[in-house]
């Protein structure tokens, strides 16, 4: 027991608080909060932004950013559409799909791995130009007849409960994810790279390869989140989840993950997650708007880092002044 | 966090989700009508609200509004279900995806919230009736209309659109094109390129700019799109152009004010306040089953007067005017 | 001369600087306790000790990086509390660093004046005058490069020069020099030592800190002795011979220091055959049996380092061979050499041993992680068993597994590191200064364990400075002079004498190496090419574009179109440049477009309100918004110890949200303010628009800013390297406060012609605007990694990317096809920066091998 808590971070203790404290507040002041028609279309409204984070906790673990995954997202989701307009069947499509995001993460690993590039500038680049393929591939148009299956899947729950299907793939893969880098030498490898590059290199871990596994990981996750959300708006479309990058990146950010790299785990990730969801609902249902809830989400994440850090100053001063006691006395 | 997550949705799947009224309920009193424009503080929707809020305090009722920061489908998703889960009585959307919003719109259908579209169409199995600011064929037919007067009735001419994927636009842009193909009093016109402003003023002026240059003979650019026509108006103004391409389109009146008194320019629109108004007005009629979007169904629209639904649950507010230095003055947004 | 020396001794008996029983501690870690010691005028004070002893701690407390956590640093005699280096510099305090605090991206006589540059009537920086004095510094010292050369071309012992140089340029009452002979040759070590001769008949005081007794005894009038962060002793130079001062340092007699050790040789396993790598070392043979101890011995940068990172796998060697067992191997990384059954223990502990965020067991088990995880899941407990028995037979004194190793003091992270690298189990250990900054108790354990691993079979090269320790722990010595191997000697047959003449006298490797550097203008003008080639590719590129474009459509150079087209790039330049600033520092402002939102929207809304002061109040108002945005983003970064990408990716959506609450959907229409305004940015002035001008001349203010004071060069040198700008007394939080804010004002100013130019107005102005610029700034050759960026590269790198806009529509191009297109030409643009750069990386290696 004592194990378990102190495996407990103060990071996400905090987010456990405040879900809880906006979840306690929001069960009791606002009407309808705790529907299950409510709930439920909270967990589907985040089902891509829940697949995305997972690779992009890795990729800043490990000092890079993957800005082009909403991109990539929106042109998976557009050769899923093609591919099925074209009539190919489900269970060739979705590999096909998984294999092309997997190339255009490739694109983007190889740049960064191999040419030395910035990850920033790199993502910043192909978020144009995976985006502009969309628009050259499919144009103004859209493509929304698809199999019934599909639109099924995107809407329906799972029978006898308020769980829609569109989480299931998240609510598969996140314990894998977690699992691999908490549980695994793999993920151990990635912590190190993120902490310190060079003795990573030192240490006999493959840094190159496992930066570009990594972004290759980020555009397979990018295609299932793109065939997700096909399916949940029964739609194809180049300008799907445009600009969703930045709140995945604000979610991870949020979640305890520094920018320097080595620090964070997936609880806070996931924790942030639900956070953000709940607070973006409960002021929708106060009629809040969109451009207001970004001002309050960006106070949250600047309030929350701030408080960490002075945390953290707090814990060092603490520190140093019990050396000196000890090694005076 | 998968086990709070978990057991959050655990919680979910318990609570009976049966607590709303059913589709066929009929309201006694005015209820809440949730209003859905594309975009959060857009002026245009803004302008809307205000007839909604003025047709709220005639007949009762309450008009809500809120919008997504991105004018995309899936952040429009989130509001849907929010306004369900506050129990409005009619949502009023103005979609950003005609289809991609429709799963979502059918959901809240089948908890016992009724829909309808304004301003931007929604696929038409989602919603009971569209509310229209004006027939789309006839929007099209005005605005080429209006180019072949400016020009004589022959020449090149472009398009300024706003997104690529703006539905009314995509729409507008097929008629006109078919309209050319079909009608031979177009038949001396060309249209020779389709561009996209992207809902900026800085790209609409370059854009314009950048057809002049590439279309020496270009006589008119269309601009179907709010804030595209005063931004080409003002870049051709700047470059000494205007006049030489006339400019024609979609832009509320009081933006273009200026290029309409001195002719540079002529407008389409119609009154965006009467178009929240009578949206209003139409969501608490379908409320409380006084219709319900069938054609030729009939109601009351207060200072609007007697409405009729029209094929498809389509109503149209009214004939497009075009906007002169005359009627300028009716015109407040 | 002795006598001379005492009479001015006596005549200025004060003491500059120096410290009063202080005490610094870091995190956990005591570095120095209760130390107290003075320098005095004309005299230079030799601090000894071995290293992790606390001598840097002490050279960055008089120096002003450190504050003490106990005690006091005195001048004058009066305690005085130095905020930071540029405190002490004030106070008359120049110090050479150990490594030194030099910016890559400036010229050397930036490098040697930033900070104190001499200035010009007008008050800006006179780099005429200070290229010119530091080209007689340069002389003074052997340094024989052109003032204006870029740093980053030079090699490491010159970068040691121009360290010495910045430091005597500050013409200051007291010295501080932190082993700046360490990377230096004989020659250039002599002309330090004649400089500081001369300084000393000046009454300058001074402090030395090396490691060389030669140099020490030579140089020093005073030697004051630490040992584990205690002061031990300060006698005259006379009152010490050297073997005391050594004891004094390890705290007992040497003889005892060393295991005694049966030599008993095995198998040869290792061999290699002319191993050379350019620039590192050449023509390297050496041989290791099992059960052997080699030593490889020389100074620091004599390729000892360099051929352990070759024989690892983490550099490749580009001629010769490695043999193991007598097989030829390549190794393509650092894990083939681990399947070779090598280990290396690194130099650099924290750089490149240890994460030190990481407990003790992360650390231990990084590289034999697979065995923790038997079937595929990492088992901490397992972990533990595997390295539990290392640590505990090094006698590792620690809290528990999870303890951070950066709580444990030096001696106990080396015998992680050890315990780390034993656990794979190696044939072959190659310790690179195992000793290094580690207590004496601690090495003995550590020289009894390289013993025992020998006597068990284990073939070990050891890497070391000390010379002592070379001699008493090894089998056989090669010695290197500058990537040769220059004497081989077997146990019995070296002396430290012996060693120290092979890796210091001059031969004819040396003359090889000073060959290379004879065309003192070459790396000046191979530095310029590549700046030249920077810019050219990009007027290049733009011309690909332009060209082809104008003979299709010859209006593409119309009159009107390019007027259209400066107006724009007027606009986007103004931006670019905000985030220019802001990135030479190594920021970013990902607000950028938010901000010009908010301030092109209350600029016009301004307007709206005062018709009558139109334009000043419009302009006023957008910058003092633009101005407090920036600030606020400022603030956030330096105060609150937040990564700007996180600050500004969250102060976007705050000032956009912001904007659109205030707004509430109105819109200011071209209507509603009046027609000055509109007309402010369209006014020509000699046919040129006002906008185009007002660009210019904030171009033209920048470049005076950038180039022209010293506040310019100090936003540079904070981008090249913030924690060198901070030790050179470079407030580097108030500039990068100060960048934001101007980026801000920037903003503002665009946001207010932004207003100005587009006439309507709302609260979505400018949205996404943040990745154009940031694109512009990019293509323009603007350093994400900070410290690099030219006005010029950017005013092209915003014109590329318009004129590629312009021209695609105007050749009538799908405008569909934009999107795309503009994402290649962000790829195509770094891809050639990143060319350009390795090209040169490789040109410079090639020069100085």
């Amino acid at each position: 027991m004592k194990k378990l808590l102190a495996s407990i971070d103060f990071w996400d203790l905090l987010l456990a608080a405040a879900c809880a404290l906006v979840f306690g507040y929001a069960a009791v002041f606002v009407p309808n909060f705790l529907s299950g028609f409510n709930l439920s279309q909270l967990a589907a409204s985040v089902s891509e932004k829940a697949l995305l984070i997972l690779p992009m906790t890795l990729l800043i673990i490990v000092r890079e950013i993957d800005l082009s995954i909403a991109s990539v997202l929106a042109l998976s989701s557009v050769i899923f559409g093609l591919l099925l307009q074209a009539g190919t069947p489900m269970p060739v499509a979705i590999p096909l799909t998984l294999l092309f995001g997997g190339i255009l993460g490739a694109f983007n690993g190889f740049l960064v791995s191999s040419l030395a590039l910035q990850s920033l500038v790199v993502t910043l680049g192909t978020m144009a130009l995976y985006r502009g393929l969309g628009y050259i591939l499919l144009g103004t148009g859209s493509i929304n007849v698809l199999p019934p299956s599909l639109v099924d899947f995107g809407i329906d729950n799972v029978p006898g409960t308020q769980i829609p299907q569109t989480i299931l793939p998240f609510l598969v893969l996140a314990p894998i994810f977690a699992v691999v880098l908490q549980k695994t030498p793999t993920g151990k490898r990635i912590y190190a790279l993120g902490g310190n590059p060079e003795v990573a290199r030192y240490s006999g871990i493959r840094t190159r390869r496992m930066v570009l596994g990594l972004f290759i990981t980020s555009g397979v996750m990018a295609a299932i989140a793109g065939m997700v959300y096909t399916a949940r708006l029964s739609n194809a479309r180049a300008n799907n989840a445009l600009g969703m990058e930045l709140d995945v990146i604000t979610i991870v950010l949020l979640g305890g993950v520094s920018v320097f790299g080595g620090k964070g785990k997936l609880t806070g990730v996931m924790l942030a997650l639900v956070l953000i969801a709940i607070v973006r609902n409960v002021l929708a249902l106060n009629q809040i708007g969109g451009d207001a809830q970004g001002m309050i989400i960006g106070l949250l994440l600047i309030g929350s880092l701030l408080v960490g850090n002075y945390w953290r100053s707090f814990e060092e001063a603490q520190s140093r002044s019990r050396a000196l006691r000890e090694t005076k006395g | 966090m998968k086990s709070l997550g978990l057991a959050l949705l655990a919680t979910a799947a318990f609570l009976a989700p049966t607590t709303f009224a059913t589709a066929d309920e009929c309201a006694k009193e005015p209820v809440t009508v949730g209003f859905l424009p594309k975009l959060d503080t857009d002026p245009y929707f803004k302008a809307a609200q205000l007839g909604a809020e003025e047709a709220a305090r005639e007949i009762g009722g309450k008009a809500i509004q809120v919008a997504p920061s991105q004018a995309t489908a899936d952040a429009q998703i989130e509001f849907i279900n929010s306004l369900v889960s506050q129990q409005v009585g009619v949502i009023a959307i103005s979609g950003n995806d005609a289809n991609a919003v429709a799963p979502a719109l059918k959901r809240a259908a089948k908890q016992g919230v009724r829909i309808i579209s304004y301003d931007s169409d929604v696929a038409a199995d989602a919603r009971s009736i569209f509310v229209n600011q004006a027939l789309g064929s006839s929007l099209a037919e005005m605005m080429l209309e209006s180019a072949f007067n400016l020009t004589g009735g022959e020449g090149e001419f472009a398009i300024l659109s706003s997104t690529p994927t703006a539905t009314n636009q995509n729409a507008w842009i097929e008629l006109i094109k078919g309209k050319l193909a079909g009608d031979a009093k177009f038949a001396k016109m060309k249209l020779v390129q389709v561009a996209y402003g992207e809902e900026s003023e800085q790209v609409n002026q370059q854009q314009a700019l950048a057809l002049v240059q590439a279309f020496p003979n270009l006589k008119a650019i269309i601009v179907p799109a709010g804030i595209g026509l005063p931004a080409a108006a003002r870049a051709l103004e700047e470059a000494g152009m205007i006049g030489k391409v006339k400019l024609t389109g979609l832009a509320p009146a009081t933006l273009i004010a200026k290029y309409i008194k001195d002719g540079a320019a002529q407008d389409i629109w119609w009154n965006v306040s009467d178009l929240g108004y009578l949206t209003y007005q139409t969501a608490q009629a379908l409320a409380q089953c006084k219709i319900t979007g069938k054609d030729g169904d009939k109601f009351s629209a207060g200072r609007l007067g007697e409405y009729t639904i029209g094929a498809k649950g389509e109503l149209i507010l009214g004939p497009a005017k075009i906007v002169t230095p005359d009627n300028l003055a009716e015109f407040k947004f | 001369m002795n006598a001379h020396r005492d009479v001015q001794r006596e005549a200025a008996a004060g003491a500059p600087i120096g410290l009063t029983g202080v005490t610094k501690a870091f995190g956990g870690t005591i570095a120095i306790r209760d130390v107290s010691f003075d320098l005095r005028p004309g005299e230079v004070l030799a601090l000894l000790g071995e290293n992790g002893a606390g001598k840097s701690t002490c050279v960055k407390l008089l120096a002003g990086v450190y504050a003490p956590t106990e005690g006091s640093v005195h001048v004058d005699r009066h305690p005085v509390a130095f905020r930071s280096p540029h405190d002490a510099q004030a106070a008359g305090v120049a110090v050479m660093h150990q490594h030194p605090g030099l910016f890559p991206d400036l010229s050397v006589a930036e490098n040697i004046y930033l900070g104190h540059v001499p200035r010009d009537r007008f008050g800006g920086i006179d780099m005429a005058a200070a290229s010119e004095k530091a080209g007689t510094i340069l002389a003074t010292i052997g340094l024989d490069v052109p003032p204006e050369t870029l740093l980053g071309t030079l090699r490491t012992s010159e970068q040691q020069l121009v360290e010495i140089a910045r430091a005597l340029s500050l013409d200051a009452r007291v010295l501080i020099m932190d082993e700046p002979t360490a990377a230096l040759s004989q020659r250039e070590v002599t002309r330090l030592f004649a400089v500081v001769d001369d300084l000393r008949a000046r009454g300058v005081a001074m402090m030395f800190v090396g490691h060389r007794m030669d140099e020490i005894f030579h140089v020093a009038d005073r030697i004051a002795v630490l040992r584990d962060g205690r002061l031990i002793d300060v006698c005259g130079k006379a009152e010490l011979s050297r073997g005391r001062a050594i004891s004094m340092m390890v705290g007992r007699e040497l003889t005892e220091l060393y295991p005694e050790r049966t030599q008993s040789r095995g198998d040869l396993v290792l061999e290699t055959r002319g191993l050379s790598r350019a620039g590192a070392f050449s023509g390297i043979d050496l041989t290791l049996h099992a059960g052997e101890v080699l030593g490889l011995g020389g100074l620091v940068g004599s390729g000892r380092t360099e051929i352990a990172r070759a024989l690892f796998g983490i550099d490749r060697p580009d001629a010769g061979s490695i043999l193991i067992d007598g097989r030829p191997v390549r190794f393509a990384s650092a894990i083939d050499a681990m399947r070779a059954r090598i280990a290396y223990v690194s130099e650099d502990r924290l750089g490149q041993s240890l994460v030190t965020d990481f407990s003790i067991l992360d650390n231990a088990i990084l590289p034999s992680l697979d065995r923790a995880a038997p079937r595929g899941l990492y088992s901490a407990g397992r972990a533990t068993e595997l390295v539990s028995g290392f640590l505990r037979q090094m006698k590792l004194r620690f809290a528990g597994y999870q303890q951070p190793v950066k709580e444990l003091s030096g001696g106990n992270q080396q015998k992680v590191v050890l315990a780390k690298w034993l656990r794979t189990e190696p044939r072959i250990l190659i310790l690179d200064e195992p000793t290094q900054g580690i207590d004496v108790g601690s090495k003995a354990e550590v020289h009894a364990m390289i013993a025992d691993l020998a006597r068990q079979g284990m073939a070990i090269i050891l890497i070391s400075s000390e010379m002592p320790e070379l001699i008493g722990m090894c089998d056989r010595i090669i010695v290197l002079r500058e990537g040769h191997k220059t004497a081989e000697f077997a146990k019995g047959e070296a002396s430290q004498e012996k060693v120290l003449e092979a890796a210091t006298t001059s031969d004819i490797a040396k003359a090889s190496i000073h060959s290379a550097n004879d065309e003192p203008g070459a790396g000046k003008s191979g530095r310029l090419d590549f700046l030249k080639r920077r810019e050219l590719g990009l007027l290049a590129a733009m011309l690909a574009v332009v060209i082809p474009v104008a003979v299709i459509n010859p209006r593409m150079i119309s009159a009107a179109n390019l007027t259209a087209v400066s107006m724009d790039a007027a606009l986007l330049i103004v931006a670019a440049l905000a985030q220019m600033l802001v990135l030479i520092t190594r920021n970013i402002d990902l607000s950028i477009g938010s901000v010009i939102g908010l301030s092109a929207y209350m600029a016009a809304s301004a307007v709206q309100a005062f018709p009558n002061g139109d334009i000043l109040v419009g302009l006023s108002v957008a910058c003092l918004v633009g101005l407090a945005a920036g600030l606020l983003n400022g603030l956030v970064v330096t105060r609150g110890q937040i990564p700007s990408i996180v600050v500004t990716l969250a102060s976007m959506s705050i000032y956009r949200g912001f904007n659109s609450l205030w707004a509430a959907g109105n819109q200011v229409s071209a209507d509603e303010v009046t027609q000055r305004w509109l007309d402010m940015t369209g006014y020509r002035m000699l046919g040129i628009p006002l906008i185009v001008v007002i660009a210019a001349l904030v171009l033209l203010a920048a470049y005076v800013l950038l180039y022209r004071t010293s506040f310019g060069r100090e936003l540079f040198a904070v981008g090249s390297n913030p924690d060198g700008a901070r030790l050179i007394g470079i407030p580097a939080d108030r500039r990068i406060l100060a960048a934001f804010a101007i980026a801000g004002l920037l903003g503002g100013l665009c946001g207010a012609l932004w207003a100005s130019r587009y006439a309507t107005i709302d609260a979505r102005v400018a949205v996404g605007f943040e990745l154009t610029v940031i694109a512009s700034a990019v293509v323009g050759g603007v350093a994400i990694r900070g410290g690099a960026g030219t006005l010029l590269g950017l005013t092209l790198g915003a014109l590329t990317l318009l004129f590629i806009r312009n021209g695609l529509t105007l050749v009538r191009v799908d405008p569909l096809w934009l999107q795309a297109v503009y994402g290649l030409v962000i790829l195509i643009a770094i891809g050639i920066d990143a060319l350009i750069v390795r090209r040169g990386r490789q040109a410079k290696r090639g020069k100085s091998s």
